[in-house]
């Protein structure tokens, strides 16, 4: 509970955390690398500081555009998840 | 001699064999010797099986002179993207991760084709672990086989430089982001992504496990769909393998490959954004279709520019997942590409609710393609709204510097899953091919490759070759 009391806390004074949960874009790409490099961090997601500096303006590309693209996008409440899932007798 | 045996189709390759005027084994010698002189100017090959391809040549000869060919692919030379598994073959999957691995299996595209007398001449370059842009190969760039100053496309690099360059008469590529159709439209050879499901992916090392498929590429789309049909069938070792029949490709192109009563589809959002030249030679193609007697209707795809992103988001969370061991050890992370490790990165940042909407939105990508081809045979697409980019330097378009997944055409294929073909159209200003992509409805491969030879049977583009 503390942990993710802590983890909330984090989110709630980023412009990730706006763009995840109101779907408002980001304030600029800048405060999103930030963002997403405390998440890291406090999240223990476990990308290395010399991976992250690699990706962390593609990273900010990539939500940006879900932000603008896919996000708005209203998809009928009805439509299933395409993923494929077999349960499997004595298989393992 | 050797340019001449070189540059035959398979088609032209079999018939030969079957009359006697040339046997398999001169054909695997001449496609080795020409490797050996061209090839380190380009980079196609990472493995070359020179010993074995001989001897299974050799034993594909023996069938012809018993008269007894084992297939329409028999004696034929194909050399496989390196990350279809080769059984005690170098398998590197274009990474220094891989310089060491020798599978004990070969992948199942590989073994059908082996099993009917097909001549695996080698293991092709790509970009590592075949994701995109900006990703070298660990063991270098393939360069383009019409201009060495220029990159020949990928993931699936050396698959799209090998046959034009006459070095593979057909090779096999994978297709997660437009991997076949991209260096097949860069390299000016024709290729198809067939329909999820279509080729088994057994032993094809993953990128995306949702998006991931197999095809066939070379210089004539008869040769794809002969190549096509040989690979094709269901396989219990893919999960995502479609147990549905396997028509005979060759002979519906033989059939239905005319364009006179054919209607093709155009969609504005696969025709736009792209740079002018691109879009002068393509739809100078698309005049072409109706001038030799196809009819256009104009439909529209409504969220198609939304592919792009979803297949970003669905291809990095999924190859973050496969590649988090190599990427929690610095022993193996240090030796993958720097790209590489940037888009996989990315992808372990992703959100879980953007990737739950980009698995849904391919339903509703799914209908929209499918209303867009109800009154057509197929839907006619730019193949790559980009012009070549130099070897090293970053993909442009109308002069900005562009992510891959903030334009482009290709991933609504991967995103439905229906098949899409592509074939040469023209030549830019720089002397580089493009491509035209035609897309169809899943499990009617034919009428894509059908509707492709229709096209170019009446055009001279895959007639041209590189001066190498």
């Amino acid at each position: 509970m503390t942990n993710r009391r802590h983890f909330l806390s984090i989110l709630t004074g980023a412009s990730w955390a706006a763009a995840a949960c109101t779907a408002e874009m980001p304030s600029s790409e800048d405060d999103l690398e930030r963002a997403l490099q405390d998440l890291n961090r406090a999240a223990g997601v476990g990308i290395a500081a010399d991976d992250f500096e690699l990706a962390r303006s593609y990273a900010a590309g990539a939500y940006r555009e879900a932000a603008k693209t896919l996000r708005p996008i209203v998809l009928d409440a009805g439509l299933d998840l395409p993923l494929a899932f077999a349960a499997k007798r004595g298989s393992w | 001699m050797q340019d001449d045996v070189v540059y035959l189709s398979a088609v032209e390759l079999v018939s030969r064999f079957r009359e006697g005027s040339l046997d398999p084994v001169a054909v695997a010698e001449a496609h080795l010797e020409r490797i050996a002189a061209i090839d380190p100017k380009l980079n196609c090959f990472i493995t070359v099986t020179r010993e074995r391809a001989l001897e299974r040549a050799r034993t594909s000869a023996e069938r012809y002179r018993a008269g007894k060919p084992a297939s329409a692919v028999d004696g034929v030379p194909f050399a496989a993207k390196d990350i279809f598994a080769t059984a005690e073959i170098l398998t590197t999957h274009g990474s220094k991760l891989g310089r060491e691995n020798v599978p004990s299996e070969s992948a199942t595209a590989v073994v059908k084709l082996e099993e009917v007398g097909a001549v695996l001449l080698g293991k092709l370059n790509l970009l590592e672990f075949a994701t995109g842009s900006g990703t070298e190969s660990g063991f270098g760039p393939t360069r383009n086989p019409w201009n060495q100053e220029y990159e020949s496309g990928g993931s699936s690099s050396g698959s799209g430089a090998a046959p034009i360059a006459g070095l593979s008469t057909v090779t096999l590529g994978t297709d997660t982001g437009g991997s076949i159709r991209n260096p097949s439209g860069r390299c000016g050879i024709a290729g198809i992504k067939p329909t999820y499901g279509r080729v088994s992916r057994s032993g094809v090392t993953p990128l995306a496990w949702t998006l991931d498929h197999a095809g066939p590429m070379a210089r004539t789309v008869r040769d794809v769909a002969r190549f096509l049909g040989a690979m094709s069938g269901y396989d219990s070792k893919d999960p995502g393998s479609a147990n549905e029949p396997v028509p005979d490709f060759e002979a519906a192109v033989e059939t239905m490959g005319f364009l006179s009563g054919k209607t093709f589809a155009v969609a504005p959002e696969l025709m736009a954004p792209v740079e002018p030249e691109v879009l002068r030679i393509v739809e100078e193609a698309i005049r072409h279709l109706e001038s030799a007697g196809a009819r256009r209707v104009d439909v529209s795809i409504p969220h198609a520019a939304a592919a792009n992103i979803a297949d970003e988001i669905l291809i990095g969370a999924e190859a973050a997942v496969y590649h988090e061991q190599n990427m929690s050890r610095p022993e193996t992370r240090s030796l993958m590409d720097p790209a590489v490790r940037l888009y996989v990165t990315a992808g372990r940042t992703y959100l879980a609710t953007d990737y739950v909407k980009a698995q849904r939105l391919r339903l509703v990508l799914q209908k929209e393609l499918t209303e867009a081809l109800s009154g057509a045979d197929v839907l006619v697409a730019l193949n790559d709204p980009t012009l070549t980019a130099k070897l090293g330097e970053p993909t442009r378009l109308l002069g900005k510097e562009v992510r891959w997944f903030e334009y482009g055409t290709v991933n609504l294929g991967n995103i439905t899953g229906f098949p899409a073909a592509t074939v040469p159209c023209g030549f830019d200003s720089r002397g580089l091919p493009v491509g035209l992509q035609i897309y169809g409805r899943p499990f009617e491969e034919e009428r894509v490759l059908a509707f492709a030879h229709g096209y170019e049977q009446t055009t001279e583009w895959h007639r041209r070759r590189p001066n190498l």
